[in-house]
């Protein structure tokens, strides 16, 4: 069991209203030190609004945050220095230039490191003297990246930063993020993301969100191990004990034998007990993120 | 040796690592003390977590087929024979596959062997003639 | 409880980037201050009757002190015609708009931008965030004011006026502190708003229900407008100590509302 204060995040029944709608409904969630953490969800599920508490930027209405051990409240300006963020709409000063938000940034950390920041303005091809609202959208987004990873925090926080980046910058994008999570072990990243593939590629654990509640979180590797579905069409009726194991998530019926059964657990000791059976197909479908996204989100199409 | 891993097919991409390296032991693409790149260069060649590839590189070597030396690297392992156990592990698994398949369609032990041998004998005759 | 940082450089990093932010209004503040200047000592040549020129109110006031009747004599009017429009008619007035502006730009304007969610997300506290946009209010306010007296005196000295400038000095530090009780009470308006032009609008009709009590002789001191003119000062002669001392309180009370209030918000 580890104490609270050893994760990099801790969130305990956090709950936010917004008037009379309940945009989350005690979300209850620790990051690991060391890990990427995927939150994914529809739309409107609370990713934001989960970040947003996070970032203090929004109240709690019930629950609380540790960061580093610490109530958010009670974290001073030196604590925050460990937490880069990246909103999910740009949200820079338009009126300075590139140069001039990075010169705005770097007086809040006494070691920021001019020459990481002039390699990574660099590296994305930032105009220094361009005002910032002639950037594009994605331009922003790469700016704030900058601006969140120079100082090296601890825990870095991005929410939706793919949006708006075509497929080979997205993975340029993640290449940087995953170079500097490199740089220094122990460093944690939460991010939020509708991009599936992008989240299989880079995430330790994913974190479901729909409708303001945690489905699922579970590491990325067990999802793809365990989370399978398999068609069965038996030769005969099988046993009830067989279509009640543990791990069974859901039973669709093809025919009078025939079977879909998605497995999100135990998927070994089901695959076996079914194979025994007397059969005539036995089948198994790997299922992706996205497969298990439509699940979790209950199926229906807003906005994947 | 290129790697490529497919995110999309729901085979964990350790595992997808972990089966192009035995397969490229096994073909030869790989040779007995060929070092292979550090994890974090997999990790952004590929754009995968880095965990995932040092998760590939541990299995790989719990099971022997690679070694990693203190501040020098991971190589692949010198003594010649992982390759050939490695080929007969592949080739039992498609024969396990094919006998479920044959028990599913409601072969016998006796018919599927005898089948086996016909069609090797089949085989290697075509493959004389 | 609270930390400040006041003297730090994160402090000063807030600050700048406030003035950087507001230097539009500071220019057009000092652009205004420098026009009404020349306009208005340009003008003195033609008023003959200074009296003429204030507002029927003050002929009330006017008429129940024989120290203003005293002022006039003394001074041939040039003094009393400075404050009546400076203290009593401009500053308080492009004073009013300009601080409804900054308060208005500050809070709901950073919100409507989404810039406070980049401002709030650097590593300080809410209250230094707090802090460094009233500083630089006050800041801006104070250029435009002295710019404002500073013209007027150099105009006055071009064309060989001399008025009072200790009571006009004196006068007009009571103004600016009631003037940065209007803005404090915008501030909170605007914090509690989305959007700054309904926050400039609400702070605009809320200072005209707070200048109602001017129009009754009984409580026009409840008025915060008929304190920025320190019409008892200069025209009463009264040491305005307890104008002064009241608006002190009303800022301080107003600051930790402010603050409290900006702590708690979800931007």
């Amino acid at each position: 069991m580890q104490k609270v204060n050893d994760y990099c995040v801790a969130v305990k029944n956090l709950k936010k209203d917004y008037g009379q709608k309940q945009a989350l409904a005690g979300i209850t969630l620790n990051i690991e030190k060391g890990e990427i953490l995927g939150l994914v969800g529809p739309n409107g599920a609370g990713k934001t609004t989960f970040i947003k508490l996070l970032m203090g930027l929004l109240q709690p209405t019930s629950g609380s945050i540790r960061i580093f051990g610490t109530d958010i409240g009670a974290m001073t300006h030196k604590e925050w220095r460990n937490v880069g963020y990246i909103s999910e709409e740009p949200n820079l000063y338009d009126f300075m230039t590139v140069q001039e938000i990075i010169n705005f940034n770097s007086k809040f950390y006494p070691d920021w490191d001019k020459d990481r920041c002039s390699d990574l303005l660099a590296h994305f091809n930032l105009p220094l003297n361009e005002k910032i609202k002639n950037l594009s959208k994605g331009m922003q987004t790469q700016l704030s990246l900058v601006l969140a990873m120079v100082p090296m925090p601890q825990l870095l926080i991005l929410d939706e930063p793919l949006e708006g980046l075509d497929p080979l910058r997205r993975i340029n994008f993640l290449n940087l993020v995953l170079e500097d999570y490199m740089r220094k072990e122990g460093r944690t990243i939460l991010i939020s993301s509708h991009y599936l593939e992008e989240m299989e590629r880079i995430a330790d654990r994913i974190a479901f969100l729909n409708e303001g509640r945690l489905v699922r979180v579970a590491p990325m590797e067990q999802l793809r191990m365990e989370e399978k579905t398999i068609r069965v069409v038996f030769q005969k009726e099988p046993p009830v004990e067989l279509l009640q194991m543990p791990g069974i998530k859901d039973i669709q019926r093809e025919g009078t034998p025939g079977f879909l059964i998605t497995v999100e657990d135990n998927f070994n000791a089901i695959f076996e007990a079914c194979s025994r059976f007397p059969h005539y197909v036995l089948d198994i479908y790997h299922r992706n993120l996205e497969d298990l996204f439509h699940d979790y989100s209950g199926g229906d199409d807003r906005g994947v | 040796m290129k790697f490529f891993v497919n995110p999309r097919s729901g085979v964990p991409i350790y595992k997808q690592l972990v089966q192009q390296i035995e397969r490229g032991v096994a073909g030869g693409i790989l040779t007995p003390g060929e070092q292979l790149p550090p994890v974090r260069e997999v990790a952004l060649e590929l754009t995968v977590n880095p965990n995932t590839v040092a998760r590939a590189y541990r299995e790989l070597e719990a099971a022997g087929l690679i070694a990693s030396v203190q501040g020098r690297g991971t190589f692949i392992a010198e003594n010649i024979d992982f390759a050939m156990v490695e080929k007969e592990k592949i080739v039992k698994a498609l024969i396990i596959d094919l006998i479920e398949q044959a028990q599913q369609l409601g072969l016998t032990s006796s018919q599927m062997e005898k089948l086996f041998l016909e069609v090797l004998k089949e085989w290697q005759r075509g493959g004389a003639g | 409880m609270i930390t400040l940082g006041v003297m730090t450089v994160v402090f000063r990093n807030l600050l700048a980037k406030e003035l950087r932010q507001l230097r539009w209004i500071a220019i057009i503040g000092l652009l205004l201050s420098a026009g009404l200047a020349v306009v208005m000592v340009a003008a003195f040549r033609y008023v003959t009757q200074i009296v003429d020129e204030l507002p029927p109110e003050l002929f009330e006031i006017l008429a129940r002190y024989d120290a203003a009747r005293e002022f006039m004599t003394i001074f041939g009017n040039y003094s009393l015609y400075v404050w009546s429009q400076w203290n009593a008619k401009n500053l308080y007035q492009f004073g009013s708009m300009m601080v409804i502006i900054i308060a208005a730009v500050q809070f709901a304007g950073e919100v409507s931008k989404k810039t406070m969610g980049f401002y709030l997300t650097r590593p300080i506290t809410r209250n230094q965030g707090f802090l460094a946009k009233c500083a630089a209010a006050a800041l801006l306010l104070l250029v435009v004011v002295c710019g404002g007296i500073f013209f007027i005196w150099l105009i006055s000295h071009f064309l060989g006026y001399s008025v009072e400038w200790g009571r006009l000095v004196v006068a007009t530090v009571v103004t600016f502190t009631w003037l940065m009780v209007f803005y404090l009470l915008s501030a909170i308006i605007s914090i509690l708003s989305r959007e700054p032009v309904p926050a400039g609008v609400i702070a605009g009709i809320s200072g005209m229900a707070l200048s109602l009590p001017g129009l009754f002789a009984p409580i026009r001191q409840f008025s915060i407008f008929y304190q920025m003119r320190a019409i008892e000062y200069f025209i009463g002669g009264q040491p305005p100590l307890l104008s002064l001392a009241a608006s002190l309180v009303i800022i301080g009370l107003l600051f930790f509302i402010g603050m409290h209030l900006f702590r708690k918000r979800d931007f």
